[in-house]
């Protein structure tokens, strides 16, 4: 495994889930987990538990670039972009079981469904850009 | 594709009844304790049918990512690598965006089980 461009695509993958995650269920779904405020934290709550969100953002970074320098050793944007959507769609399936046991609206599990979808899709194309393995088929 | 619809109905069983007994009895004290967060036990009873497509995403989801990444022993993402060249071929054919996809899904589910 090529570490330097290992740690250069996680932190690249950090940066960009971080700040799509700022955008998309900060500000663009802040309205619709308004419709359901009982089931979050409250504002100062939710400050004092922001080392969590940091903290499992790095690992879903950490393990998704392993994932793809591991098994997509060759890199390259789209193949990694789709092994993104494979990887979005177990979120899928998660979110809607949570639509089933929790009382969130359909506007929020759709939200979060195409959220991942872009989330890990990006995520994958920006590692597979990144990583290239000098020995691609090297085991 | 006889193994992948095998591996499938293997993988969601298995998420069924580990959801059950983990999710559903193990930790079902834990989740009393925070009734509030969750679905009256009627609510979730109606809307059951979407734990069930949601356990057969979560399952079809593991599967295709192992048959197009690790099936055969081989890091090689063969499943992968044939449906993007599928994928390719077939926009350089002209393919309409419906059929277009729909082909691309069906060449992906082959070649991850001819990974096999």
């Amino acid at each position: 495994m090529d570490w330097k461009k290992f740690f250069i695509a996680f932190v690249a993958t950090f940066g960009f889930i971080f700040v799509f995650g700022f955008i998309w269920y900060g500000k663009l779904m802040r309205g619709a987990y308004m419709e359901v405020p009982a089931l979050w934290r409250p504002e100062a709550d939710f400050g004092s538990h922001f080392s969590w969100l940091v903290f499992g953002h790095i690992v879903m970074s950490f393990f998704f670039t392993l994932l793809i320098a591991k098994f997509v050793p060759a890199g390259g944007p789209q193949k990694c972009a789709l092994l993104g959507l494979f990887v979005a769609l177990v979120y899928v399936g998660a979110h809607l079981i949570t639509f089933a046991v929790q009382p969130i609206t359909s506007t929020i599990l759709w939200g979060w469904n195409v959220g991942a979808l872009v989330q890990f899709a990006v995520a994958g194309a920006i590692i597979g850009a990144i990583y290239k393995s000098s020995t691609p088929a090297a085991r | 594709m006889k193994r992948f619809i095998v591996a499938f109905l293997a993988a969601f069983i298995f998420m069924i009844f580990w959801g059950w007994f983990y999710n559903g009895t193990l930790l079902k004290d834990a989740f009393a304790e925070a009734q509030s967060l969750f679905r009256p036990h009627e609510e979730i009873m109606a809307l059951f049918h979407w734990i069930i497509i949601g356990q057969a995403g979560l399952a079809l989801s593991f599967v295709m990512i192992y048959a197009s990444g690790f099936a055969g022993g081989s890091r090689q993402v063969f499943g992968l690598e044939s449906c993007w060249k599928f994928w390719g071929s077939a926009r350089a054919a002209g393919f309409t965006r419906r059929s277009h996809s729909r082909q691309s899904f069906s060449c992906w589910l082959l070649s991850a089980a001819s990974s096999k």
